[in-house]
């Protein structure tokens, strides 16, 4: 028995830290009113980049925990500026939210899979070791610590910091936050920023943890698991991280349900149906609180006519 | 202190130089631009042999058409969903249901008995109820995010995209199992259908079939007359521009969502059940693997090109088609300057994300002047 739980709490390590962050990180962006359908693309983005900066870096520096770090940074900070600008361009213009998502989604999964397949080639010509991510007991325990903190980092940024409160006017009303001296375009790039770092940082630990390797088209869909999470929990913090500790466990352990006899394309789908169910489900649910429902300004198009 | 703002106002008069086609064919050109540098720096081809691939793409209309058909039938589909604000990116999955109601009659039920006759007109007339049934999933498959949308309030967007991975298992765990078939040559795979259940070659046109450009033809008119001239279509128009509007003078706006998923589907279905007739003849395993040509992508451009508007679809399908095959084309003739493991869809991909940018963006400017502003 203790050695199917330490089985479980290493194999879950990795998917757990990656759904809960990137999911963290689109609640921080949907807060501030900006519909994040753009977050697979990024999701495959930062996976691939993170393959590629990973086999450069180490090319120079040899293997070791100093490139696969600066390979994190980098995609980390690469993914941070892309989703700023991406939120700041959503609110500069007056442009319909789910059209320009869809584009950069696009735009996020061939320029995934060049940049993936640009390590690809350096790897096949000057075969170059990475060190990925162990699964030990260790790492595990680092990451849960790690999740606890920036659960409540994000809670107490939004619930109890000045900041927060600004995103989650921003996310409510914009015109008329602007109206009150707030200035709309540096919240959402902020929390673009913010919640950017973490999209990528879950990308990046996809690829050089819980999968260790790229090939093309890794990551796909795994930003709409993380998104359906987010809207699972309400897209509220401290409901996010027990909701993407069962979802995360669902994704470690589909593929073993076909030992019990299911063919591979039922448990493959096992994790689709569940997403749609639990969103369904949760969407449904009457929400006493304002803290629970979708920000009001979710997806409108943000125009504050002829002011400066 | 400097400050920094954007002013933006909205148009009072037309620009001429913001002219529907101006718009278009200037997004196409700054997106093909900005998708060149992207290759330019991530691989290093040259700016010739990047817009002399163009120049023979467009310049090759027969390998444009079975694209182009295909673009446009789903484009159609989508065009409708997008005036109702169903966004519908699931179209891909609605194919391949299609795929799946054609091969399900032709193969494996009673009806498979009347294609083994030599009786013409009765396979004709089983021939259109077979693509019908495909329309009728693809509408079923569609009716599910729909539904979802109307009633739980769900984002349509992730739901439709997760389906359509449900649909290609659905096929794949077909394929393999219980439609697997006994003449493949060791491939899993379906067996083909019967001969007289294919669609006819048009002479001189290796890529069409005459009964894919009769079903073309009617679509085309039945969704602009649907949008133009019927009540429903005026609906949907207001689903999608003013719900509230569509509420308060006494109509269910839930059942205008549900009636714009199915149609959006039952079109996507459409051409999945004529593809399979007309020129797959059988599903492969991994169908997810690019089998599909995925069509129901990329036909989210078609729709977004044509500025909502059913008018434009046809041109914007042509448009796309080319850029589609733009792809496949670069990696044909690069291939030793492309990474080997690189898809032609990867490529497609970049051109279709940046164009539809810079088009969005293109857009945004017809309608408002954006001015910057500097305060010290």
């Amino acid at each position: 028995m203790m050695e199917i739980l330490s089985w479980f709490i290493t194999a879950l390590a990795p998917a757990y830290i990656v759904y809960t962050l990137t999911s963290l990180g689109n609640l921080l962006i949907e807060r501030s009113g900006i519909l994040n359908i753009a977050i697979d693309g990024f999701f495959v983005l930062s996976s691939a980049m993170s393959y590629t900066y990973a086999i450069l870096i180490s090319q120079y520096l040899g293997p070791g925990e100093l490139p696969t770090f600066l390979s994190i940074a980098l995609t980390v900070l690469s993914i941070a500026l892309m989703y700023s600008i991406f939120t700041s361009l959503i609110t500069v213009l007056p442009v319909s939210q789910g059209a320009i998502g869809l584009s950069f989604m696009f735009a996020g999964y061939g320029l995934g899979a060049i940049v993936g397949n640009i390590g690809r080639l350096v790897f096949s010509i000057h075969r170059v070791r990475v060190d990925y991510i162990g699964m030990t007991i260790e790492s595990s325990v680092l990451a849960y610590i790690f999740i606890a903190i920036v659960v409540t980092f994000i809670h107490v940024l939004l619930y109890r910091l000045k900041l927060g409160v600004f995103i989650r006017a921003v996310g409510e009303d914009p015109r008329v936050a602007s109206q009150v001296g707030v200035n709309v375009t540096y919240i959402r790039f902020l929390s673009g920023l913010l919640g950017g770092s973490l999209i990528g940082l879950g990308g990046a630990l996809f690829t050089l943890w819980r999968i260790g390797g790229w090939s093309q088209g890794q990551g796909l869909n795994h930003g709409w698991f993380a998104y359906a999470i987010s809207i699972a929990g309400w897209r509220f913090p401290l409901l996010v991280a027990p909701i993407s500790a069962f979802f995360s466990s669902l994704y470690v352990l589909s593929p073993h349900l076909q030992s019990i006899g299911l063919p591979v394309e039922v448990s493959t789908i096992v994790p689709y149906i569940t997403s749609i169910t639990i969103m369904a489900l949760v969407s449904a649910i009457p929400k006493r609180s304002r803290v629970f429902t979708d920000p009001k300004a979710l997806g409108r198009e943000f125009f504050r006519e002829e002011r400066a | 202190m400097v400050r920094v703002g954007f002013v933006v106002t909205r148009r009072t008069k037309q620009n001429i130089l913001m002219s529907t086609p101006v718009v278009i064919s200037g997004s196409l050109v700054l997106g093909l631009l900005i998708s060149y540098v992207i290759i330019w720096i991530t691989m290093g081809i040259d700016i010739i042999s990047f817009f002399g691939t163009f120049y023979q793409t467009i310049t090759s209309y027969t390998g444009l058409l079975e694209p182009f058909v295909f673009l446009a039938m789903i484009g159609t589909a989508i065009t409708i969903g997008f005036y109702g604000s169903f966004w519908n990116v699931g179209a891909e999955g609605q194919y391949v249901m299609g795929m799946l109601g054609a091969i399900f009659l032709t193969m494996f039920s009673p009806l498979n008995s009347i294609f083994t006759q030599d009786n013409v007109l009765l396979a004709t007339l089983t021939k259109v109820v077979v693509v019908i049934f495909g329309g009728v999933l693809g509408a079923f498959w569609s009716l599910i995010p729909g539904a979802l949308k109307a009633y739980a309030k769900v984002t349509e967007v992730p739901v439709l995209l997760l389906m359509n991975y449900i649909a290609y298992s659905i096929s794949d765990y077909l394929t393999a199992g219980p439609w697997k078939g006994k003449y493949t040559y060791g491939y899993i795979r379906t067996d083909q259908i019967p001969e007289s259940a294919r669609l006819t070659t048009i002479p001189g046109l290796e890529m069409l079939r005459y009964e894919v450009l009769a079903a073309i033809v009617l679509i085309t008119v039945f969704a602009y007359v649907l949008l133009e001239h019927t009540t429903l279509g005026l609906k949907i128009k207001f689903l999608g521009t003013n719900p509230v509007a569509l509420k308060s003078s006494g109509y269910d706006d839930k059942v205008v969502t549900l009636l714009t998923a199915t149609l959006s589907g039952f079109i996507a279905g459409l051409a999945g059940s004529l593809r399979l007739l007309g020129y797959d003849f059988r599903l492969p395993y991994n169908i997810g693997d690019g089998k599909t040509g995925f069509y129901g992508y990329t036909a989210i451009l078609v729709a977004w090109l044509s500025f909502r508007n059913i008018r434009y679809v046809l041109i914007s399908a042509l448009i796309v088609a080319s850029l589609n095959s733009f792809g496949y084309r670069m990696q044909m003739l690069l291939k030793g300057l492309l990474p080997p493991g690189l898809s032609a869809y990867a490529i497609s991909l970049v051109l279709i994300g940046v164009t539809l940018v810079v088009y969005t963006i293109v857009r945004v400017l017809k309608e408002y002047s954006i001015k910057l502003v500097i305060k010290t």
